[in-house]
């Protein structure tokens, strides 16, 4: 588990790393150093407009978290030109979104709900069909030794059967 | 290619000597392999300089057929070195492949039929990530171990591809991190250590298809860039420069086969085609002159015959051509 950086204020970028925390991306010491030796090579070449496509491959791992990243960034981009701007609308976080709301916890409750339905209609079929079977044919069973005309001649084949083993 | 002799086999026993044909040569086009030819977006640009300038491997994943394994070698052509040392991850890959292998029942057999004691060195063929260590040296450290077509190049850098690492067991990933970071390993079985020279480290692309996920510590070791599916106005900038056409398929023909394309991978399909089987489709459409906005008729039938390059499985294929015979609008 890499360490977790904490204070985030005195940080460079540390606001926007603290929004990329925010919505659920583990910066660890790490990416940081990572993060400040690139800046430190590449810092005179590139634009500001450029730092979302140089820092996005150090953060993201994965295509979710790139697209996650990208959002991030465009939403922190205008106060970091301008500080007076508004500040960026918070993206919730994705172990949130993985627990979901309770309209989604709904929505994704009604399979389970629809099985337990299921289960509950085929008991009550089949108690009530055992029910109506018991009460409206006494069957009875043939008394043991009794063997029906077809049976006894399976049983007893017309032919000699012999056991080459005996 | 006129239709007539697009249809070599014929599938009834008769023989193209019979028909009074001749098997054609088939004309592949060079620019469709060639790295001058590949077309990096921002985001991979900056993802391939920051691994470079951290030292990093970058990881690549994307689509199939969106130019991952393609990448290494671009790379390898604008930076002005070697063509890509390739390893080929399997599902029974070790990380000790990635360097070397060791043919230990040859070696066996050797010992015990042989007259003449063999060196150890002769049953060790060094691999991908191997080789880069040993280009990375002088030739007269690294020479002896190289196979002929690699000697005396050295010292340079070079491109790694370790290519669908996703398919190798799950340890291979964090087993390899330590000796890629270090640039170094052993042969265990003579006890020699190389490490990359100083200024020499190879360039490490992995490509990845995300059939698995890979372990957090390696992923957080890596440089990371997930190829996204180009944009009409990028994939079109991509056709014109890997695909040359022959005189009769004019800019409009492009424009609405493109759209047809856009079209095909908006539909409800397992598995979407690609810039790879675009730029193999186009060239069918333009070899059989086949206008998808200006049909002749009975080119509706060909045109559907076409989407077997598009589709990878029975089901998409159906939906493809489902797609093609239903009216406008629905």
């Amino acid at each position: 588990m890499p360490a977790a950086l904490g204070d985030w204020s005195r940080l460079v970028f540390g606001d926007f790393l603290h929004q990329l925390s925010r919505v659920g991306f583990v910066i660890g010491v790490d990416q940081y150093l990572r993060l400040q030796r690139l800046l430190e090579l590449a810092g005179d070449s590139c634009t500001p407009a450029d730092l979302k496509t140089l820092l996005c491959p150090l953060f993201a791992t994965s295509e979710r978290q790139q697209k996650l990243f990208c959002a991030t960034f465009d939403a922190w981009y205008p106060q970091f030109r301008d500080p007076d701007a508004p500040p960026p609308p918070v993206f919730p976080p994705p172990h949130e979104e993985q627990r979901g709301s309770p309209e989604t916890l709904g929505f994704r409750r009604w399979p389970y709900l629809l099985a337990a339905a299921c289960f509950v209609i085929a008991v009550f079929f089949g108690t009530y069909v055992n029910r109506h079977r018991g009460s409206a044919s006494n069957v009875q069973l043939p008394a043991a030794g009794v063997v029906k005309p077809s049976l006894a001649r399976v049983l007893s084949p017309p032919y000699p059967v012999t056991a080459p083993w005996i | 290619m006129t239709p007539s002799n697009f249809e070599l086999y014929t599938g009834n026993g008769k023989t193209l000597r019979d028909r009074g044909l001749e098997l054609p040569e088939v004309p592949r086009s060079n620019r469709l392999d060639a790295p001058e030819y590949y077309l990096a977006e921002k985001g991979l640009r900056d993802a391939v300089n920051v691994a470079n300038a951290l030292g990093q491997p970058l990881l690549v994943t994307g689509e199939p057929g969106t130019g991952k394994t393609q990448l290494a070698a671009s790379i390898a052509y604008e930076l002005n070195l070697p063509e890509p040392l390739v390893f080929q991850a399997k599902t029974t890959s070790a990380a000790k492949d990635l360097f070397y292998r060791y043919d230990s029942l040859r070696h066996f057999h050797d010992a015990q039929f042989r007259q003449v004691p063999v060196a150890i060195d002769e049953y060790i063929t060094y691999d991908a990530l191997g080789l880069a260590i040993l280009l990375s040296l002088p030739p007269e450290a690294a020479d002896p171990y190289l196979p002929e077509r690699f000697r005396g190049k050295g010292p340079t850098r070079s491109v790694v591809l370790i290519d669908e690492i996703d398919k190798a067991p799950r340890d291979l990933p964090n087993d390899i991190l330590t000796e890629i970071e270090r640039a170094e390993f052993t042969v265990k079985e003579v006890g020699r250590t190389f490490s990359a020279g100083a200024g020499f480290r190879p360039v490490v692309v992995l490509t990845s298809n995300s059939e698995k996920n890979l372990p957090d510590a390696f992923l957080r070791c890596c440089v990371f860039y997930h190829i996204p599916f180009p944009d009409p106005q990028r994939l079109k900038e991509i056709v014109q420069l890997r695909v040359s056409f022959n005189g009769n398929f004019s800019p409009a023909a492009l424009d609405h086969a493109l759209s047809h394309f856009m079209e095909i991978r908006e539909l409800a399909l397992s598995k979407k085609p690609a810039t790879a089987e675009c730029l193999a489709w186009l060239q069918i459409l333009d070899r059989m002159d086949v206008d998808v906005g200006k049909l002749q008729p009975g080119q509706a039938e060909v045109l559907a015959f076409t989407y077997c390059i598009l589709a990878k499985n029975t089901e998409d294929l159906g939906r493809m051509r489902r797609a093609l015979t239903a009216p406008q609008g629905t």
